[in-house]
């Protein structure tokens, strides 16, 4: 359960971007999931091997290429989190809310 | 760290309400512990650490960073920590903590309070999990709350 870790593997602009091809579904490869990135293949393996360490993602060797896969249980815990300090906030904006309009 | 949205939040509201006075509901201890924690001791200018009471779930020591009026209030603290039934009264700045900024804008009828929370990304998984496993009694609202999440993507 290292939810902090998933937080640092999505923490850079290029990861996040491999994972939200991801989620947009489809079959993906390290040459598809990469396309257009601006990094090298070797660069992209590091930022994939970043990702499946923190088990945001799952990697499969097929042939010459590697399958990439989200793995959905690590990434809904992330956006728990985050969806837990928003909702504090929600709560305590609504209360600040009440008490200067009072 | 890179901007993303899993390294800080972003909430903002309109109040019908001038600057001053939501200035002084931040800034004030009397006032916030109106609407936030439900005890404040010490005072809020930059460089204090007063410390925030949260009743049955303890007290925290967090770092004022800056108190603008009527701008800008921004703290550091240590977070989960509502959570932490022991509560933290360590040195904030010695801890993974968050960076918690209100901005204030004066807009037609009132004014803007944008809150952002930040360093989210580098919290230390234990914060994490006590955040997550204190969660039960919003259990059902936080599930509504993650599906607005994820629908608004």
């Amino acid at each position: 359960m290292a939810t902090a870790e998933i937080f640092r593997a999505l923490g850079d602009p290029i990861r996040l971007e491999m994972v939200q091809r991801l989620t947009r579904g489809g079959r993906c490869t390290i040459t598809t999931i990469s396309e257009g990135l601006g990094v090298t293949r070797q660069g992209a393996r590091k930022h994939l091997q970043v990702l499946a360490d923190a088990r945001v993602v799952a990697l499969q060797p097929e042939g010459r290429d590697v399958l990439v896969s989200l793995e959905p249980e690590s990434l809904d815990q992330a956006k728990l989190f985050i969806a837990e300090i928003e909702r504090r906030w929600d709560a305590r904006l609504d209360a600040l809310r009440r008490f200067v309009e009072e | 760290m890179s901007l993303s949205i899993q390294d800080s939040i972003e909430k903002e509201i309109v109040v019908r309400a001038s600057k001053e006075r939501v200035y002084a509901a931040l800034t004030t201890p009397d006032q916030l512990a109106k609407w936030f924690p439900i005890g404040v001791e010490g005072t809020l200018d930059a460089g204090d650490r007063p410390v925030f009471d949260f009743g049955e779930y303890g007290k925290f020591k967090i770092f004022v960073v800056a108190a603008n009026p009527y701008d800008y209030f921004a703290y550091r603290c240590v977070p989960g920590s509502v959570y932490c039934p022991q509560g933290f009264l360590g040195d904030v700045l010695e801890h993974p903590n968050t960076l918690v900024e209100f901005t204030l804008e004066a807009v037609a009828g009132g004014t803007r309070v944008l809150v952002k929370e930040s360093g989210i990304a580098a919290l230390s998984a234990e914060i994490i999990e006590k955040t997550l496993a204190g969660n039960d009694a919003g259990w059902s609202f936080m599930i509504n709350r993650l599906e607005e999440y994820l629908n608004n993507e």
